[in-house]
């Protein structure tokens, strides 16, 4: 068979030419927003209350990204706006509250965020196409004018006046040719959800964990991959009386979020050490009857690559104003890029990316993209005409 | 999807994709029958790609909740070892005596059981991705088109197995499909903590207290069921104190319409929520909190291959067999002629339909599956595994549950490793030799494989 293989590596063609097709329009609308995370609802919630008839597209089932699906679930207080009340939505429910590991920093209840997300788009009138991939772009002269989709139905065009990429890695961006910045590597990293802590106990001895991880690792009981102490988090007083909160796993550098291989290579090989990680915590005290509640749906990264901007975000406090350029891409029109993509100098985002607000630069995108709709122009000649 | 307008098109240019690989075997979709076909496959000497949208193995059983096998313990091959090995490493109770009609897991640990078996068969796994299309030449499969964050690509095999839950690779070839109109009820289970075992385990009154809830509006939504009950409770979901509810679903839904998707998952998840309140009025959920809702919604059917052979309820009742079988089950339900357990107007919870069911005959059989329910008519170089191989609409009632897609899905990989050896379609493999290779890797196919005596009678059929 091996034999038999390389001979078949050897024939591998290049390239596949696949023929002229129809493609059916599945919907035409104002807005068409590509990926449902916080800043694709941001945009979505924005588009729709400002009179645009919004479509948010999403490849998951679950609205609220990255941060729900991999327990990446710290909360940064809005700004205002959208931002603020997503924010205000999780406090009111009860659903925020202050951590004890990370110094009193607010964190959420991941599927509060998530029904935060669809209630949000529901009431402002918003449509939704879950469990469907944004595929090409549109293109008409170096403007994008919506995208094909790819779903169980099969493959559709969307047709919308103002397009907004909120795909976290600028998916459509790319797919249009606009101008990105890839850093050389983006951290991919798992975490986990555990129950049956004993806080009180385990707390106590966690001056001792990095010794107690470093000599795992060196007795062989822990690969060298693993992370250097217990990084445990999501300490609330509800996850006290619960027993349950969140261990952070390995993360693996050298990888890319845009590159699929990667992607699928840090899943298997994260919950893999994530298991080994597991047992190893039940020897330490306060964990000998922890067990797994779940591992997060998908891999916690912070930072992808970025488009090259109209205007590019090389360096500010976080939460500091974002220039309306950083959400236009070079090279294409009449797109906008919100989230973690936008143009922020890479550097700058690995140093601060959390302290980006996402639903802020959601928020504005909606909001612009709205306008130019009704204005009838793009969303570069709106900042054109503000300038 | 309905609310498309069929009118409008736009024409998409001929267009050059990168072939991202060429392997022996394309396993599309890694549920139950996409892991045992690419485990086998590879088994059997083949290189085998799995492609899978989501980012972990197991499909259904894992990701909506499905956390119970049901007949399983007949069945073979890597359904036992899975479940050998789910016994040995805390995932489901190590002192279930053999041939109990259900087996409970805990999803988490199968999704690491179901990685180390795939992981050590060589099989190789490509998450994150979605099957778009299915490049079909001369009748035959060549390969199918895929979408991820690395771009629109093809894959290239030899062989291609669909594996998609929904017969998306088989659609998308245009193989010709089973008449498919009655789509049964799609469920929405969800993951609670804080469950007092000790408390809920007695359920009277409970039936009572759904009906009120439903009377005075505290249960709004059009989407519960007349009860709700705790599925499959493996050990360490019960030493958790953690439950995995059964008690919400939705009508009339196409599993493969993407606008009655989209509004089957957001109406149901809205139904979990509201039910939170409630359950914490149920003796024994008191203090029960809500983990979350099934990460997929369950979707019991979906549309099924034409395939050479088309499984019956006559093959079913009347425990006929076929020289061809790739695996035997063993079958204990009632008779309900005309009608399935879970009929698409969700009438199951009439009473009417309760006595109909209580007035079916209880029917006990053993019968075999023939080669031919995966082969689909008229494409060549594929085949169908999981609950959309060919059967009748009743028959596929009574013959998808999670042991039956893995049979499929091992018979599927070694026929495929078989075809790729000899350099054959797939339908003209030798079927001696492919049993013969399933009942040396462990399938139930040899003379007196099933022991009835063993099997436990087991009355709350809930599937
Ligand atoms: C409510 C409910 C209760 C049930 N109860 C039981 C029970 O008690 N016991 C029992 O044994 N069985 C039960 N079943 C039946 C059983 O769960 C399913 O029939 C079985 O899991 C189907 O397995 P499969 O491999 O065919 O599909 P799945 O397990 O659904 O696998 C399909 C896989 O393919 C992936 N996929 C789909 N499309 C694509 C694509 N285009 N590209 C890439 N990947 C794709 C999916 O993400 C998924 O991982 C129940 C089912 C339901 C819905």
């Amino acid at each position: 068979m091996t034999e038999a293989r390389s001979l078949q590596a050897a024939d591998k063609p290049v390239e596949i030419t696949l023929p002229a097709r129809r493609t059916p329009v599945y919907r035409s609308v104002d807005v068409l927003v590509c990926g449902g995370g916080l800043a694709g609802v941001a945009a979505a919630v924005a588009a729709a209350r400002a009179g645009s008839d919004t479509l948010l597209v999403e490849r998951n089932v679950v609205l609220g990204g990255n941060g729900p699906l991999a327990f990446d679930i710290g909360l940064t207080e809005g700004s205002g706006g959208i931002s603020a009340e997503i924010f205000e939505r999780l406090r009111a429910s009860g659903n925020a509250a202050a951590d004890e590991t990370a110094g009193g920093a607010l964190i959420y209840d991941p599927e509060a965020l998530k029904y935060a997300c669809l209630d949000l788009v529901r009431e402002a009138g918003g449509h939704l196409l879950l469990a469907t991939w944004v595929s090409d772009p549109i293109l008409d002269d170096g403007a994008v004018r919506g995208a094909m989709v790819e779903n169980k139905s099969g493959r559709f065009a969307v047709r919308a006046k103002v397009v907004i990429d909120a795909t976290g890695d600028a998916d459509l961006a790319v797919r249009a040719g606009a101008a990105v910045r890839e850093p050389g590597e983006t951290p991919l990293g798992i975490n986990a959800r555990v129950g049956g802590i004993d806080f009180d106990r385990a707390l106590a001895g966690s001056a001792h964990w990095p010794a107690l991880v470093a000599e795992a690792k060196r007795a062989g009981r822990l690969d060298p991959r693993q992370p250097d102490t217990i990084a445990l988090y999501g300490i609330t007083p509800l996850a006290r009386e619960r027993g349950i909160a969140f261990v952070a796993g390995p993360r693996f550098g050298g990888r890319q979020a845009w590159n699929s291989r990667d992607l699928s290579v840090s899943e298997t090989e994260g919950r893999k050490l994530m298991r080994a990680f597991l047992a190893f915590l039940k020897t330490v005290p306060g964990f000998e009857e922890s067990f797994l509640v779940d591992v997060a749906g998908t891999l916690a990264l912070t930072h992808s690559r970025h488009v090259a901007g109209d205007a590019t975000l090389a360096d500010g406090a976080p939460g500091a104003a974002v220039p309306f350029g950083c959400l236009l891409p070079q090279g294409v029109d009449n797109l906008l890029v919100a989230g973690r993509a936008a143009s922020f100098d890479p550097d700058f985002y690995a140093r601060s990316g959390a302290g980006i607000d996402c639903a802020a630069l959601g928020d504005a995108a909606g909001r612009a993209a709205a306008e130019a709709v009704r204005s009838g122009v793009t969303p570069r000649d709106l900042e054109a005409a503000a300038a | 999807m309905a609310s498309g307008n069929s009118e409008e098109f736009i024409d998409e240019p001929a267009r050059a994709l990168p072939v991202l690989d060429k392997v022996d075997v394309l396993v599309c979709g890694g549920g139950a029958a996409g892991v045992a076909a690419a485990v086998s496959a590879a088994r059997n000497g083949a290189r085998v790609l799995t492609i899978e949208r989501d980012t972990t193995l197991g499909g259904t059983g894992p990701r909506s909740f499905v956390t119970e096998y049901h007949q399983a313990f007949f069945t073979g091959g890597i359904m036992k070892e899975v479940i050998q090995r789910l016994r040995a490493s805390g995932g489901a109770d190590p002192d279930l005596e053999e041939g109990h009609f259900a087996v409970p897991f805990d999803p988490e640990v199968l999704k690491f059981v179901l990685w180390d078996l795939f992981e050590e068969s060589g099989a190789e796994l490509l998450a994150h991705t979605q099957v778009t299309d299915a490049i079909v030449e001369d009748g035959a499969i060549k390969g199918v088109v895929i979408e991820n964050k690395s771009g629109r690509q093809v894959i290239l095999a030899d062989v291609v197995i669909d594996c998609t839950g929904d017969a998306d690779i088989a659609a998308r070839a245009n193989a010709p499909m089973q008449e498919y109109n009655f789509p049964q009820p799609m469920v929405m289970l969800f993951q609670i903590g804080g469950v007092d075992y000790a408390k809920s385990q007695d359920r009277t009154g409970r039936a009572e207290m759904v009906k009120a809830a439903k009377a005075d509006g505290r249960l709004a939504e059009d989407v519960y069921l007349d009860n709700f009950s705790n599925f499959g409770i493996a050990p360490s979901t019960r030493e958790g104190e953690m439950g995995y509810i059964y008690g919400i679903r939705i009508l009339r839904r196409d599993p493969y319409d993407a606008d009655d998707l989209t509004d089957a998952e957001v109406r149901t998840r809205l139904g979990v929520r509201e039910f939170m309140p409630f359950l914490r009025t149920v003796p024994g959920f008191e203090n029960a909190f809500l983990i979350k809702a099934a990460p997929m919604i369950g979707v019991r059917d979906s549309r099924r291959v034409l395939g050479e052979y088309t499984l019956t309820r006559e093959d079913i009742l009347g425990g006929i067999f076929h020289p061809t079988d790739i695996f035997k089950r063993y079958h204990r339900l009632p008779d309900t002629m005309g009608f399935v357990r879970h009929p698409t107007d969700g009438s199951e919870a009439t009473a009417e339909f309760r006595e109909r069911l209580a007035n079916a005959k209880m029917v006990t059989s053993v019968f075999g599956v023939p080669f031919g329910c995966l082969v689909p008519q008229e494409i060549d170089n594929l085949l169908v595994a999981g609950k959309t191989v060919s059967m009748s609409y009743e028959a596929h009632s009574r013959c998808r549950q999670i042991p039956d897609c893995m049979a499929f899905g091992q018979a599927a990989g070694t026929a495929a490793a078989l075809a790729c050896r000899e350099g054959i379609a797939p339908r003209r493999v030798d079927i001696d030799v492919l049993r013969d290779l399933l009942i040396e890797q462990g399938q139930n196919l040899a003379e007196g494989a099933i022991d009835i005596a063993k099997a436990k009678v087991h009355h709350m059929v809930r599937d």
